[in-house]
């Protein structure tokens, strides 16, 4: 039907070009060319052809057919259409010229992802940051967020911990809301959940990167849709930004077998300075302690003990290929990383299959398939942040005693702690993280899924249904055998099993139209898509076992479940229009409503509108000048948030966890009561977003720059609010609160030259972010903390959750100096020696009053830089960057520091521990030392110097050298030679991950996140909190490609 | 061609008509959107009859239990109503070299706004508080009880709710009053009620709570609050406010007519078997072991449901240490004083019922297997050469008292026993000039189950002091009676100050209430 339409198409076209060109003819010394346009698929309806040198021109019709009248002076047409190579044809007097176009490498090399669909760079007019494949292959990372650090501008990340596996923190300009500021992930269309479920233990210290599942090295491209009108179309979930990851799929071509791997060895970069044997005893001494019976033992390094060298390996081996009809790829990896501190370690097996599969002209279809198994051992409760933890064990604290009862073991005993008088500090943290006193595991098994269809239904009408599915089936266990760790008790004999499921079901349709009028090109995006979200968890408990493998056999078993459902259903819509590839022009609109708010509050639209301009396309510019390209951008759009911690937080609904004990009988009753405050008006945070950006290329495209001014508000702040205690509600509500504003800059520039054999690149990019709570409504200001605690406080007019506290300055020098200080609602008494805090409002006394801003753990810039370069066969990179103006909570430092102890110390007095030797510069006697870091030793911190004050508060601001490469490839021609054509390409490289970092913070590691606790997720309004985490290590790695 | 133009039009037009269709067919309705929560139920479908009153109501009880539990969502607490009621006192040490910081700034005297405790039980208190409200607001709503349970579930609501306001009463000076849900999320906060409006209320709701309580309970019931308990706590509070006819009149009618008896021994009256025993006026109810028992947190389940049932943590804090060798895997943290021991007579019974020293045979549970161990007491283990016996002791040794790991117990909290309320009759006739012999009936009572023969003081209120401290041992009281007595001065010569007559309000309330609440002076 369709051939038949085309040849009758073609026929009349024929005819009436005859009969005009031969009316022409008779006016004008003029003749007609004609012919038809196509590509490889066929007619290419809408191509121009132009005269060269006038703006004589038409454009192809519906079916490729173009005629187009000439002077007779004409000589060279041109042939043009976007995405294909501009061709120039002599016409030589021909009246018939048929082209085929081909489609531009470079042009299709230069398509970015958008969501549900992709668009060429030059076309763009959001702010979108790209990373490839190349900067992602032979890079030492577990996760796919890990690839953003230092490479895109405008996306800041931070690891909590440098336990492998560890969540990070993905940050797209700044800190938009008061919950969870992860940005949406979507891998091959399917937008994933992130979510904290998939563990087995209270503590924060255990949760699991939900994106670890993912093997980097399958992946082809990473965009971030930075600004709201990129965004836009992912509606509700998009206002911290979409990260869109591609995986590979197969080309044309005869079949290709890529291999490759790593060995690695991760360290830890530095440790704590600890007291040694004789200054602990002296110091715990002036205490009150006496140790001196340890007088004469050696110094134990405890760190040395727990930190280790990680050793990992990785392999990929994959196989791709395809033809015109089908393509594929197929890979399969393995990872196992050891961590740097003991009972770290992490292991993934992940299995990839991506095809495409046309049917006939009109049919195509297509699936993305990963299925994965990570392993992730955590230390335990009581072993947590085993690093930090070893060095507050006091330093004659044995590591090995012979113990029967402990596999050799120093056990905790009143023998290797127990001073004249006085217990020092010791956790046998290589013990406690020995298999087999302790065992945490945490295993993900992973289906993530994605299987689309599409149709043509006409030319360049196409309807694409797709299903996604994204399955976490977990598993993790707790096994503390019974095991005695100080001699006269037996252990935990404990065997918990959890088993947290989450499913993800993504059901998409759209429908999409692409279209060339003359030289307006349009194209159309409608669709629907719904997200349900599904969770279950059942958690046996056990002790006692007669069987050790299974919980339920012990003697008390103890069970329990957890489930949590969502549902967000979404309508989309995208205009994109395009004059000559000068005025660009893309509007978006999604309509979502979520099954988290109540009716009527449930539905949200969230509209955009962006337009560019491509100077260099204009007649008047010289794109043969200095400056080859330039564009400018604006964009202006509204994205939602949704992400409340309860998927239920308008409804009153009562905890069935409850239970008090009642009758003759001390049985337990169910009592069931709220434990949150049911605000039935809780909505949609908006956040508007308004971006200014400009794109340029210059000098022979050699450099490459671009700009972006944005201006992010968020309104209708999704906040847990800390509700009066009163109230009867401990847990924070959920509100919509005030506003809050991030605007900054991003400049990111590329050069790139070669120089006879030499080739080189040098990239930048540099964010700032300017973070302000512009309102609170009615609320005065929010005061914050893990666990109830109040350490930060966000306030109209500053940053969302900076630092609370107690100003010092500088210490009581002498008794008259202390006997003046002003009344002090913490302190019983100052002398000598202690901390004069600042009595901020003036009233004359030191108190809660006096609490004010202490520094902010947001970064007001953050920057990245990579170098390449290339030079017959060698190639070298380096990838640098950078984060400034922030600040750190050195609680660690704190606990290495008090003399009262932190916080509860297991198993050893509080002050017993070891201590950093900075306390060995403690002010002694008047002019000894006027540092607020270094006050007296006082049994009891009778003054609070120990309070939460800026004592502790550090600048947190790094450079880091990132990844560092070496690389060299064996020359094509001879490795074919050699083997016989077999294997075409051959790397070898040495890099090293995190080399170092320069930075005057004093704990091991400044990229830092939130606190332990026993509160999982982001917490981002009280941030920033340094507990003592595992640094991040440096890497050190050889590793191979290969491809045949 | 215009014929195939429009052909093709008309093509499209259809193709997208069945298009749209296709997609519409995809999309799933609205009801995906109305979804509930699957591991709640929610208020619209419970309170309709009466067991589920019946649970709502225990749901208040089960906030006293949080005053010594562990609970990963609250403030990481250990036995944080202990610090404050006990510690503090001159009853007990805190050791220098083993406690957390906050359990030796308390028993220094270094009572900080920011510090956990204040927070802690201030949350435990105004929980319970809102779960009686809760109670009563929908008591007249759409449900299925009879007039009869109305009045009695309404009596045991204000019964829990003037319990509650009373501690806050007692703990905090001012501390603002709830008697209704609060739902307006912008007017949570309450501001300082007045001691006289508090007075008012808790009497009033003591006093419905005695009109519609019943006086006793079937055995399936056993533990909730009573008639009789409303009229014992009437008599407590009244002393309390100073209105000691009022007190008289209570605690007489409670004597006289009211079920209660000492228990003819006295460490008998805290024995694991002998729960709600013929001396409890009100006991705090502990389960056990069937549910979780954590008290170093495993617990993932956000769970509540520990707390109720996991028991107080006595053994943990308040059995020898091991650390200092004793056997059981103990903290050791807080031991009783000498100057607690000093006071009591010689020949007094509760002495031994209380306190182990030298001499002693001890008790201890290891962990697991390990089961009972019974060994000389050895005075090394405590700093005060002195350990924590009331709720312990042989009386106590049963395995179904702990859990496995050893860190709490079971038993019962005798929060009122009838051995108080005589003594604060004798206190109440004493300074209200009511009749001293019944006066010092009353304490002899209280002498002659603990055996003690001599004369007492001449002066019945030296003498009812006296009495109170070493009866009340260890039972969270004696703060309360210093305050009351004025004896801080006297007691903690160097480190009392006026402002410890009230605790501060936790300053995190403070904030949260946004200005409306004040601190209370000095803090």
């Amino acid at each position: 039907m369709k051939q038949t339409l085309t040849k009758l198409n073609g026929i009349a076209t024929l005819m009436l070009f005859a009969l005009f060109s031969m009316g022409a003819q008779s006016a004008f010394a003029q003749s007609t060319v004609t012919g038809t346009i196509s590509d490889e698929e066929g007619p290419l309806s809408g191509a121009s052809v132009v005269v060269k040198g006038t703006t004589n021109g038409v454009s192809a019709d519906f079916d490729g057919n173009y005629s187009i009248t000439v002077q007779d002076d004409a000589t060279i047409l041109v042939f043009s259409y976007v995405g294909y190579a501009t061709q120039e044809i002599t016409i030589d007097g021909r009246t018939s010229i048929d082209i085929a176009m081909v489609a531009d490498a470079q042009a299709l090399s230069e398509v970015v992802v958008v969501g549900y669909g992709t668009q060429r760079k030059a076309d763009l007019t959001g702010s979108v940051g790209s990373v490839g494949s190349e900067l992602i292959e032979s890079k030492p990372i577990t996760s796919p967020d890990q690839v953003l650090a230092g490479t895109v501008a405008g996306v800041n990340i931070t690891t909590r911990s440098g336990d492998a596996g560890a969540p990070i923190n993905v940050r797209i300009r700044g800190t938009g809301t008061a919950g969870s500021n992860a940005p949406l992930w979507v891998i091959d269309g399917v937008p994933i959940v992130q979510t904290s479920n998939i563990t087995v233990n209270t503590s924060s210290a255990t949760e699991s990167n939900p994106l670890a599942g993912i093997n980097p090295n399958d992946i082809k491209s990473i965009d971030v849709l930075k600004d709201a009108a990129s965004a836009a179309i992912y509606g509700a979930r998009a206002a911290n930004g979409v990260i869109i990851v591609t995986t590979k799929r197969g080309e044309n071509g005869a079949a290709k077998i890529t291999y490759d791997g790593y060995g690695a060895v991760a360290s830890v970069r530095s440790r704590r300075d600890v007291l040694n044997v004789s200054q602990y005893i002296g110091l715990q001494n002036e205490l009150g302690r006496d140790f001196s019976n340890f007088s004469g033992s050696e110094f134990v390094d405890w760190q040395d003990a727990v930190f280790q060298d990680g050793f990992s390996q990785n392999h990929n081996l994959s196989i791709s290929g395809g033809n015109e009809n089908a393509n594929y790829f197929i890979s399969g990896s393995y990872l196992d990383q050891e961590g740097v501190e003991l009972a770290q370690g992490f292991e993934r097996f992940a299995l990839k299959a991506n095809s495409d599969i046309k049917v006939g002209k009109i049919f195509k279809f297509g699936q993305s398939l990963l299925i994965s198994q990570t392993d992730r051992n955590v230390q335990g409760q009581p072993s947590t942040f085993a690093g930090y933890n070893a060095s507050l064990n006091a330093p004659f604290f044995p590591v090995r005693d012979g113990s029967d009862g402990l596999f050799g073991y120093a056990q905790e005993s009143p023998a290797n702690l127990n001073g004249v008088a006085g217990t020092a500090r010791g956790l046998n943290l290589v013990a406690r993280t020995d298999r087999r006193v302790e065992a945490v595991d945490i295993q993900a098994r992973k289906v993530l899924a994605n299987f689309y269809g599409e149709v043509q239904l006409a030319k360049g009408l196409k309807f694409r249904p797709s299903i996604g599915l994204d399955y976490t089936a977990g598993s993790a266990q707790i096994v503390g055998p019974s095991v005695s760790l100080n001699g006269n008790a037996p252990g935990l004999d404990i065997f918990v099993q959890s088993k947290p499921t989450e499913l993800t079901l993504t059901t998409a349709s759209t429908l999409g139209y692409d279209k060339v009028f003359g030289d307006h090109s349009i194209s159309l995006l409608a669709g629907f898509e719904q997200t349900k979200f599904r969770f279950d968890k059942v958690r046996l408990q056990g002790r006692g076992l007669i069987n050790p493998n299974f919980p339920a056999t012990g003697t008390t078993v103890a069970a329990a479940n957890e489930a949590d459902l969502w549902t967000l259903q979404g309508w989309l819509g995208r205009v994109n229009y395009n004059y000559k590839g000068k005025y660009l022009m893309t509007a978006n609109i999604r309509r979502d409503a979520s099954s988290r708010f109540a009716d009527g509050f449930r539905t949200g639209v969230f509209p955009s509108i962006s337009a560019g301009w491509r100077i260099s396309q204009e007649d008047f510019f010289n794109s043969e000048g200095a400056i080859n390209d330039l564009k400018i951008r604006a964009s202006w759009g509204q994205n939602g948030n949704q992400d409340t911690p309860d998927s239920f937080p308008y409804l009153s609904a009562l905890n069935t966890n409850i239970f008090y004990v009642i009758g003759d009988g001390q049985g337990t009753i169910n009592s069931p009561a709220p434990n949150r405050f049911a605000n039935s008006v809780v909505t949609w945070e908006t956040s508007t977003q308004t971006n200014i950006g400009l794109d340029a290329s210059l000098f022979d495209r050699k450099l490459s720059l671009t700009f972006d001014y944005y201006d992010k508000t968020s309104d209708d702040v999704l906040l847990g609010l800390p509700v009066p205690f009163g109230s009867g509600y401990f847990l924070p509500a959920q509100a919509n609160i005030g506003q809050i504003k991030n605007s900054g800059v991003e400049f990111s520039f590329n050069y790139g030259d070669k120089i006879g054999d030499f080739s080189y690149g040098i990239g930048g990019n540099l964010t700032t972010t300017r973070n302000r709570v512009t309102d609170l409504g009615t609320i005065p200001q929010i005061i914050s903390g893990i666990g109830g605690q109040e350490t930060h406080r966000t306030i109209v007019g500053q940053s969302i959750g900076h630092f609370y506290g107690y100003k010092t300055d500088g210490l009581y020098q002498t008794d008259a100096e202390a006997a003046s200080a002003l009344p002090d609602a913490f302190s019983s008494g100052a002398q000598a020696g202690d901390i004069r805090f600042v009595d901020v409002n003036g009233d004359g006394q030191v108190n809660a009053e006096d609490r004010t801003f202490l520094g902010s753990p947001i970064p007001s810039f953050y920057y990245g830089m990579n170098l390449t370069a290339e030079y017959k066969g060698f190639d070298f990179s380096a990838i640098l960057r950078g984060v400034g103006s922030v600040e750190i909570y050195n609680q660690a430092r704190r606990g290495s520091e008090s003399y009262a102890g932190a916080s509860f110390v297991l198993n050893g007095t509080n002050g017993s521990n070891n201590f950093s030797t900075s306390v060995l510069d403690r002010w002694t006697g008047a002019g000894s030392t006027n540092s607020s870091l270094n006050p007296r030793l006082a049994v009891g911190d009778p003054n609070g110097n120990e309070r939460y004050s800026d004592r502790w508060v550090e600048d947190g601001s790094y450079l880091r050298i990132q990844n560092i490469q070496l690389g060299y490839t064996i020359p094509s021609e001879k490795l074919r030679s050699w083997t016989n054509d077999v294997v075409n390409r051959i790397r070898i490289y040495v890099a090293a991950n995190n080399l170092a970092t320069f930075t005057s913070y004093s704990g091991t590691d400044p990229e830092v996140t939130r606190a332990q606790s026993f509160q999982k997720g982001d917490f981002t309004l009280a941030t920033g909190q340094d507990g003592g985490a595992s640094p991040q290590p440096r890497v050190v790695q050889l590793g191979l490609s290969l491809s045949f | 061609m215009p014929l195939n133009r429009k052909y093709h039009i008309m093509k499209k037009i259809k193709i997208l008509i069945v298009s749209a269709l296709v997609l519409g067919g995809i999309v799933s309705c609205s009801d995906e959107l109305e979804l509930l929560p699957l591991d709640r139920i929610t208020t619209a479908t419970f309170y309709q009859d009466r067991s589920q009153f019946d649970g709502a109501i225990f749901a208040a009880y089960s906030s006293i239990t949080d005053f010594w539990g562990t609970s990963t969502e609250t403030l990481s607490e250990r036995g944080e109503y202990w610090k404050l009621t006990m510690l503090i006192t001159d009853d007990v040490a805190v050791a220098v070299d083993g406690a957390d910081a906050i359990s030796k700034d308390v028993d220094n005297l270094q009572l900080r706004a920011s510090d956990v405790p204040f927070a802690a039980i201030y949350t435990q208190i105004y929980e319970g508080i809102l779960r009686t409200n809760i109670v009563l607001e929908n008591l007249d709503g759409e449900n299925s009880l009879t007039a009869e349970d109305k009045t009695v579930l309404n009596a045991e609501a204000k019964f829990l709710r003037a319990f509650f306001h009373f501690q806050a009463l007692k703990m905090y000076g001012t501390p603002p009053l709830y008697l209704e849900v609060k739902t307006d999320l912008s007017d949570l906060a309450n501001p300082n009620a007045t001691q006289d409006e508090l007075y008012a209320s808790i009497l009033s709701d003591l006093g419905e709570a005695a009109a519609g309580l019943p006086e006793a309970w079937d055995g399936g019931n056993t533990g909730r609050a009573t008639a009789w308990a409303a009229k014992s706590f009437i008599g407590k509070v009244n002393v309390f406010k100073e209105d000691y006819g009022a007190a008289i009149t209570a605690f007489a009618d409670v004597v006289t007519n009211g079920p209660y008896s000492l228990v003819a021994d006295y460490e008998e009256a805290f024995a694991f078997t002998n729960e709600n025993n013929s001396e409890s006026i009100f006991e705090i109810q502990y389960g056990g072991p069937q549910s979780d028992d954590n008290l170093w947190v495993f617990d993932d389940t956000h769970s509540e449901d520990f707390k109720a049932s996991q028991g107080t943590g006595r053994p943990w804090y308040w059995d020898a240490g091991a650390e200092v060798g004793a056997p059981g895997n103990k903290l050791g943290w807080w031991a009783p004083t000498q100057d607690l021991v000093d006071v009591y007579e010689a020949g007094d019974t509760r002495l031994e019922a209380s306190i182990w020293q030298a001499g002693d045979q001890y008790i201890a549970f290891g962990r697991g297997a390990t089961g009972r161990i019974d060994v000389p007491y050895d005075p090394s283990w405590s700093l005060t050469g002195l350990t924590f016996r009331k709720y312990r002791g042989p009386m106590n040794s049963f395995a179904e008292n702990h859990p496995p790991n050893q860190g709490a117990d079971f038993n019962n909290e005798r929060w009122f026993r009838f051995a108080e309320l005589k003594l604060l009759y004798a206190e109440a006739l004493i300074l209200g000039g009511g009749d001293a012999g019944i006066a010092i009936q009353q304490i002899q009572d209280i002498r002659d189950r603990a055996g003690l023969t001599d004369p007492m003081d001449p002066d019945p209120l030296t003498a009812m002091m006296k009495e109170k401290r070493v009866e009340m041992a260890f039972e969270p009281h004696r703060w309360f009676d210093i305050v009351r007595w004025d004896l801080g001065a006297t007691i903690f010569p160097t480190a009392w100050d006026p402002k410890y007559v009230v605790f501060p309000f936790p300053q995190s309330e403070i904030d949260r209430s946004g200005g409306l609440l004040t601190q209370n002076p000095g803090y």
